[in-house]
Order: structure tokens, then sequence, then C-alpha cells
């Protein structure tokens, strides 16, 4: 009986501390995200930016975005103002084309973000 | 995967797409992509390149890496016209089929980045969806290209068949339509006699 009691508390306590890391991790790293690039779009333009390392058109992003002229020019801006993007005008076809690449800071970025996402799966690991 | 990016590096060369500059390094880039999975397509042995068609597609994120850290062999310089790499001789003449089909398009030279991305494109639905209907090509690549006018893409729609057509036999049902066709044309034949 002494013995199962130690083994449950044990187990409680390595529950705990588990969560405890996951929660503190989770704060940690949420309070080093760029709050300038947290939003949803923002996130989306970014991991889209990660995947394709040679960049994307503004065009690109608008079709797979979804989102109007005014809010995607708006969260470009605020993404380039921050130092995370990079914007580019080739050309294409004889046309100017606005090509967007992620900068090295902003590969950092989509780093920490993949962090806190990885620190909040495991504290919803540890709830359950 | 550096013999594959080599490959790559003589396919250009053998289609004579050889023109990298620094300003265009972005667009010379893509249209290296669409060519690469064209080739794949093909029956060119790049066997490490897999390619995905939502993300910028037909895209390889492997090819990108490869050339971003290879870029001396990509980056042909347009002088250089040696060629020593061996293809068979099933890959050369897929290569020549590719060079009469879609190099010698006049899009080709009005506008080749957005020839090769709507070709890409086609061709990507026609392998991988066994779809050769013109209109409903036309609305999937719309779909996820609406940058891409109609005009390009209905003649990429028709390249992409006669491209295809020496390595992917019409489905039945096509085959059924076209004879179909031909004996409605048979009957208009007589009648006019």
């Amino acid at each position: 009986m002494v013995i199962f009691k130690f083994v449950k508390s044990s187990i409680i306590l390595s529950m705990g501390t588990v969560l405890d890391d996951a929660i503190r991790s989770t704060i940690d790293t949420a309070r080093l995200l760029n709050k300038r690039s947290f939003t949803i779009d923002r996130c989306v333009i970014l991991v889209l930016l990660y995947c394709c390392s040679d960049g994307m058109q503004y065009r690109e992003l608008k079709s797979m975005l979804a989102i109007s002229d005014g809010k995607l020019i708006a969260d470009l801006t605020a993404l380039v103002q921050a130092g995370l993007v990079r914007k580019r005008t080739e050309l294409w076809d004889n046309k100017s084309l606005d090509v967007y690449t992620l900068d090295e800071y902003g590969i950092a970025e989509v780093e920490l973000c993949k962090k806190f996402f990885d620190a909040y799966q495991k504290t919803q690991g540890a709830c359950m | 995967m550096l013999d594959d990016l080599k490959t790559v590096a003589a396919v250009l060369k053998f289609f004579g797409f050889t023109g990298w500059e620094p300003r265009n390094d972005y667009v010379y880039r893509f249209n290296v992509q669409k060519i690469a999975y064209l080739c794949k397509v093909m029956g060119i042995r790049l066997n490490s390149y897999d390619f995905s068609i939502y993300l910028h597609g037909p895209y390889s994120q492997a090819l990108a890496t490869d050339y971003n850290a290879c870029a001396a062999i990509v980056n042909v310089d347009p002088r250089d016209q040696s060629n020593d790499h061996a293809f068979s001789g099933g890959e050369r003449e897929a290569l020549r089929h590719m060079k009469d089909v879609v190099f010698s398009n006049p899009l080709m030279q009005a506008h080749p980045a957005e020839f090769l991305e709507a070709l890409s494109t086609v061709v990507f639905f026609i392998i991988n969806e066994d779809d050769y209907s013109h209109d409903s090509l036309v609305g999937k690549v719309k779909e996820i290209k609406p940058h891409l006018s109609a005009r390009i893409l209905s003649i990429a729609v028709n390249v992409a068949k006669e491209l295809l057509i020496s390595i992917k036999p019409p489905s039945a049902a096509l085959v059924d339509e076209l004879s179909a066709w031909e004996r409605m044309g048979d009957g208009l034949d007589k009648d006019t006699q």
C-alpha cells in the first residue's frame, strides 16, 4: 500500500513537472515572438515563404490566402518593416513583378513560432 | 542529388535555356523548376526531385535546396556550348520532342515564364488526375493560378496533350469520344458526297 502510494505520487509529481515545463516553455517562447509577425495571416505568410525558399510572387500569396489587396499589402509592409521579409522587383515576361522572400531574421522567427507550437502541443499532451 | 542537378544543367544547355543574370535570378529559377518538372514527366532521370503542385507548383523543394547550395551548376553561361552529359537514347528522343513541341512555340519567346507555368500545371493535372477535358483543365488551373490568361492556358492545354501523347496514351473514355467524332465525320463525308 505504501509502495502504491509512493508510485502514484511519483507519477503525479513527474506529470506536474512535465506540465510545468511545457507551460513555462510556452510562455517563455510566446514572450520572444515578434508581436508584429504574430497574427494568423502574417504567420501563414511567413510559413509559406519558409516552405518556398525561392520566394513567392504577390499574386501567388493573394490567391493562396484569399484576402483583400489592402489587407495583404498591410501585412507584407509590416513584415518588410519588421525586417522579416524582403521585397524585390523582377522582370517577368517584360512586366515588373514583386517577389517576397524570407530574411534570415524571418527564418529565425518561423523557427521560434514552431518552437512555440511544439511547447503548446506538449502542454496539451501533459494535460490529457 | 548533385547528379540530378547536373542533369538539369545539361537539359538547360540542350534547350539553349541559359539566360541567367543576377537581376533575373527569381524568374530564371522559376523557369528551371518548370523545365525540370516537364523533363521528369518525359522520362529524364531526376529521381531525387519530387514535385508538388499547391505551393508555387509544380515545385520541388529538393531542387531548390540543391541549386541554392550549388548555384554555379545551374546558372549556365550562354557562351558555354559544351554538353558532355550522357543522356540515354530514349532521353535524347524525349528532349528532342520537348524541343519541337515546347521550345519552338512562339509563347516561349513572348511569355516564357507564364507559358511554362501554365504548361507544367496542366501537365500535372493530366498526369495525376488523368483529366484530358479542355474546359476542366482550364478550370482547375485557373482556380489555383487565377493570374494566368485564358489565351495562354488554352494554348498550354493543347501543347500539353501534344507533349504527352508519346508517353501517356489517351484514356479509354477519350479514345471512345474521338472514335465517336470520327464516325460522325465519316457520316458527314458521306452526306456531302
